[in-house]
């Protein structure tokens, strides 16, 4: 296994863009990550596009309007974690000498998939046994949100606290969907969805997409003519549940702490070396459900940590800078992808307004199933870390 | 009377004259699964052989949804619920709104229609209505 570096990035802004399409939304992010390489897109040997509810070819669809064909191109899919998944696959085929050089982009038009669907209401999947019964995201998160009153305590204006914090973190982010601080009682007031959770308490549905080149580090040193840092991805890992992980408790979630231990082994990095992290936030109290498992503080503690404000913009470990699902927006697909960039944009010293000073570790996590917790649906979690290397 | 269909077949059966959940026990792990799969989803055994689950269940957590999941209109409960002590699942809960339920509250299962839904009979070439057939709890008196 060779190291694998970060050449490019591009994304979108996040939003609601019924004038685009999603293979738009690709091939705009995938744009970007070329020219911040500044490479020919004719370099690209190696392709994975990850989206939940594109067409099935959104990959090369998005990719032959930069000239990319040719080449082998894989479209994967992974729920919310179909973006990490993208990274962890060409992440591999460089690490394992198949490729130099390639792209990873995630892309989601949510607007378009409305459109396909049509009718109104909460998302149930009908062939997964949970949706048969009316079981949604925000209807599994409510019981999350009750383990944590429950077992640890939270009041509702701890479960809260990340969308409040992560509304202020985006108003800093000029790709963020919202850019607007919210009040407590602003989100208590807003409809009801699942109790105790109300809209504002929910990520939006969002379109957009997000794309990085990765190289090896001979690639890397011969074709880095736009001077970037060199930001080397020190862990990648793809893990899903087993039945056993399934019929635990919904407090403390089992696959997110193995992907972590995993990605934080993988990485010989220490849960307290991370500068900052962005993960997977759809819903507000889910951030804190997170925080335990991740090992960002000890179990138990997460409430403790919460009122303390340790994950805020200016605490010791800030958890969405960026403003996260809840306010950037959550393209689905291109949600893993975006975490990426996220780091590689603190790490280059580009977040304006939510720059982690001297950001130099980060961890980047998303969450995805099709109905997290049903018992037919179990739970991928993805999680990258990725190191700027000391010149 | 509308047709009826289960919600799924191979989960619901007849116990000595009461329906009920039918989940697997494997003769390896010797635990017990729900909803009945291939192989044991603990340990991948063959060796899995059709068991009738008890009526009885404990919360773990639950929620009201506010919002219409089609086909199910708002207000609804559903909980995360554990049988036998063993199998953690989830389930709808039938109870007046004003009745709180909380983790730890006991349940009775019930079999018995959860939704309408009309299917084009291809012979009469009309519309019929089925009644879906599945589970859900009630409050324990």
């Amino acid at each position: 296994m060779r190291d694998v570096y970060v050449l490019g990035i591009g994304q979108t802004k996040f939003g609601a863009f019924p004038e685009y399409s999603s293979v738009d939304q690709g091939a705009m992010a995938s744009v970007k990550a070329v020219k911040d390489a500044g490479i020919n897109a004719k370099e690209i040997e190696m392709a994975y596009v990850g989206y939940a509810r594109a067409p099935s070819t959104a990959g090369q669809m998005a990719l032959i309007r930069l000239g990319i064909g040719g080449i082998p191109i894989a479209n994967v899919s992974n729920a919310c974690a179909s973006g990490n998944t993208a990274v962890h696959m060409l992440y591999k085929d460089i690490a394992t000498g198949l490729c130099e050089v390639g792209i990873a982009t995630g892309l989601e038009s949510l607007t378009e998939d409305a459109r396909k669907q049509g009718g109104k209401g909460l998302l149930a999947n009908r062939y997964d046994f949970g949706g048969l019964l009316g079981l949604t995201m925000p209807g599994f998160f409510s019981w999350v949100y009750m383990r944590l009153i429950d077992e640890r305590g939270a009041t509702m204006e701890d479960l809260c606290h990340p969308a409040i914090k992560n509304h202020y973190n985006a108003q800093f982010n000029p790709l963020a969907q919202y850019n607007k601080p919210l009040t407590y009682e602003q989100i208590m007031a807003s409809p009801p969805v699942v109790e105790p959770l109300t809209v504002l308490q929910c990520c939006p549905q969002s379109d957009g997409g997000a794309a990085l080149i990765l190289c090896s580090e001979e690639y890397f040193k011969k074709h880095n003519v736009n001077h970037h840092p060199k930001i080397r991805i020190a862990a990648s890992v793809i893990h899903s549940a087993s039945w056993l992980t399934i019929q635990k408790d919904p407090l403390f979630s089992t696959v997110v702490r193995e992907t972590a231990d995993k990605a934080y082994h993988m990485a010989g990095v220490d849960p307290k070396d991370l500068d900052l992290a962005e993960i997977h936030d759809a819903f507000s109290g889910e951030e804190i459900a997170a925080y335990e498992p991740l090992r960002f503080c000890p179990e138990g503690e997460c409430i403790k940590y919460t009122r303390e404000r340790y994950f805020d913009l200016k605490g010791k470990l800030p958890v969405n800078p960026s403003g996260g699902l809840l306010s950037l927006g959550h393209p689905l697909g291109a949600s893993g992808t975006r975490a990426n960039c996220e780091l590689v944009r603190q790490f280059r010293n580009q977040a304006g307004g939510y720059q982690v000073p001297g950001a130099r570790i980060g961890l980047a996590q998303m969450l995805g199933a099709v109905l997290l917790g049903g018992p037919e649906s179990p739970v991928i979690c993805g999680i990258q870390i990725l190191e700027k290397v000391r010149s | 009377m509308n047709k009826q269909r289960y919600l799924r077949d191979g989960i619901i059966g007849d116990n000595n004259g009461t329906l009920s959940l039918i989940g697997h026990l494997c003769a390896d792990c010797g635990k017990k699964s729900f909803p009945p799969f291939e192989l044991c989803p603990y340990c991948s055994s063959e060796n899995v052989k059709n068991v009738f689950l008890s009526n009885e269940a404990t919360i773990l957590a639950a929620s009201t949804t506010r919002a219409p999941v089609p086909p199910y209109k708002p207000p609804f409960t559903l909980a995360m619920v554990d049988i036998d002590g063993e199998i953690r699942t989830i389930g709808r809960i039938e109870k007046e709104e004003q009745v709180k339920i909380k983790k730890g509250d006991k349940l009775t299962l019930k079999i018995g229609k959860l939704y309408e839904e009309t299917e084009f009979n291809k012979q009469t070439k009309t519309n019929e209505m089925i009644d879906i057939i599945g589970y859900y709890f009630v409050p324990k008196k």
